[in-house]
């Protein structure tokens, strides 16, 4: 009996280790950038994230090729001559939650983040808020924050092309539900 | 139940269940990694900037919704032993051909097109299909695109037998590799058929052509192109192969090219059989083309 009690009890705590995991195929990104010619925005829906809540970490990917542009000229610009989408085909994001939310309570926590955020083959540390939301099993993220550009080796031709701002705003919204395996 | 069997058991069940929660303690970046599938096979973007290198096709084709407006303009010869010279400022003067085209994207694979060139005063109209795209795996190592036209000559009834006489097609297949981010290599088979040819010429001719577009700096490409017809001289006509050399130069929201040639016209199915100027002779051409884009709709 003692046998079988410590059996469910790693069956439980192996379930409650699954548990801790969610994932998210779908998110959001979209970045927008005010320019003297144009303003450009371009929108990503197929964000992968990742959130241990047992470790509070976090990760993100996001595809460049993934981002629409209203544009297609400017898309292939975007891709082919600023983030070389093809040398550095993804971004990524990851960070630990620095604030400590109670994962099990729902309701709604801004939290701050620091961890590594690498563009175009350049690896930042940075730190930035988000705001989780928790009903029950499920948990949305929202963020707002600035990139700027030259940080990440981004070089535009300034004379020839001032079509692009020296910040830009990225939104963030993921939805994370638990990874099953 | 034996104790030390159902110790064992217990050791394994606690030794997988371990295993298990590895994986979870795993870097979480590299387990997102392996759960996400997008990003592994992308159609390869930009083999070429435009239609065309400099006298053939790419197997690019207008995006969906959008219009290209192309404005082609191929001057005089520039060697005096050809008819330029000073005197009319390297063929600066003279225009031996210039198109004017409007090119659709009917969807991102499919483009249809019309023109009017000077030479031979063709009308022309067009399709270019993108059979198969390369992707940036090793899954499609190479762009397919199909090219078809027709051309009508609004030649003066005078100078024409039969209606029918004013038309020619050609047919190509278009094969590109992207090697690098740098350097694309595209090759082309075709097939120009006329209805009404000089005597002793022939009516189908098979060709094959070839280019590059190598990009030296980040916004600096060499161009590069040639083709070949399989076909013999005519009394009194010598052919050359049409070649194009030029400097292609991008400023972000247009591409610049500085292009010569030793081509007779700028429709396929003119240089292709009417190309009689040698480089050797000078009997090269100052050649650019003004392309504006512009979309329709949203995506």
């Amino acid at each position: 009996m003692k046998k079988l009690l410590f059996l469910l009890t790693l069956i439980y705590w192996q379930f409650g280790q699954a548990q801790s995991v969610f994932i998210e195929k779908s998110g959001t990104v979209s970045f927008y950038s005010e320019a003297p010619l144009e303003n450009i925005e371009a929108v990503h829906s197929g964000v992968n994230a990742i959130l241990n809540t047992q470790t509070n970490e976090l990760a993100f990917i996001v595809t460049i090729r993934g981002f629409k542009f209203e544009k297609e000229l400017m898309q292939e610009h975007f891709n082919e001559k600023y983030l070389e989408s093809d040398k550095y085909p993804k971004a990524t994001y990851k960070c630990n939650i620095v604030d400590s939310i109670k994962w099990d309570v729902p309701g709604t926590y801004e939290v701050g983040s620091t961890g590594t955020f690498s563009l175009h083959g350049v690896d930042k540390e940075i730190s930035e808020k988000g705001t989780f939301t928790i009903a029950g099993n499920k948990i949305n993220l929202k963020s707002e924050f600035k990139i700027a550009i030259a940080d990440y080796n981004i070089s535009i031709p300034k004379l020839l092309f001032q079509n692009i701002a020296d910040t830009v705003l990225v939104k963030l919204e993921c939805n994370f539900e638990p990874f099953k395996k | 139940m034996n104790l030390s069997i159902s110790r064992h058991v217990l050791l394994t069940v606690f030794i997988l269940f371990s295993a298990g929660s590895l994986f979870a303690q795993d870097d979480l970046l590299s387990k997102l990694e392996s759960v996400s599938e997008d990003g592994k096979s992308e159609y390869v973007l930009a083999s070429f900037k435009g239609d065309k290198i400099i006298n053939v096709n790419t197997t690019e084709t207008v995006k969906k919704q959008n219009l290209d407006v192309r404005i082609h303009h191929l001057f005089g010869n520039i060697g005096k032993e050809s008819g330029g010279g000073f005197h009319n400022l390297y063929g600066f003067d003279q225009s031996q051909d210039i198109r004017i085209g409007f090119h659709y994207g009917l969807s991102d694979r499919l483009m249809a097109g019309l023109s009017r060139s000077k030479r031979n005063e063709n009308f022309e109209g067009l399709l270019k299909f993108k059979l198969l795209q390369q992707t940036t795996d090793k899954k499609t190592p190479l762009s397919i695109t199909l090219f078809g036209n027709a051309t009508f000559s609004a030649k003066a009834a005078s100078l024409v037998d039969k209606d029918v006489h004013r038309l020619t097609y050609n047919t190509q297949v278009i094969l590109a590799r992207k090697f690098s981010s740098k350097f694309s290599l595209v090759l082309i088979p075709s097939y120009l058929h006329r209805n009404f040819v000089e005597a002793e010429d022939e009516n189908d001719i098979i060709s094959i052509g070839g280019g590059f577009r190598w990009k030296f700096t980040k916004s600096t490409s060499i161009i590069a192109d040639y083709f070949h017809s399989f076909r013999s001289d005519i009394p009194g006509r010598e052919f050359f192969d049409p070649i194009g050399l030029g400097v292609e130069i991008e400023t972000g929201g247009h591409v610049f090219s500085i292009m010569f040639t030793n081509a007779s016209g700028i429709l396929e199915n003119d240089y292709l059989v009417n190309t009689e100027d040698d480089w050797a002779k000078g009997g090269i051409k100052f050649s650019f083309i003004v392309s504006r884009m512009f979309k329709f709709g949203k995506s």
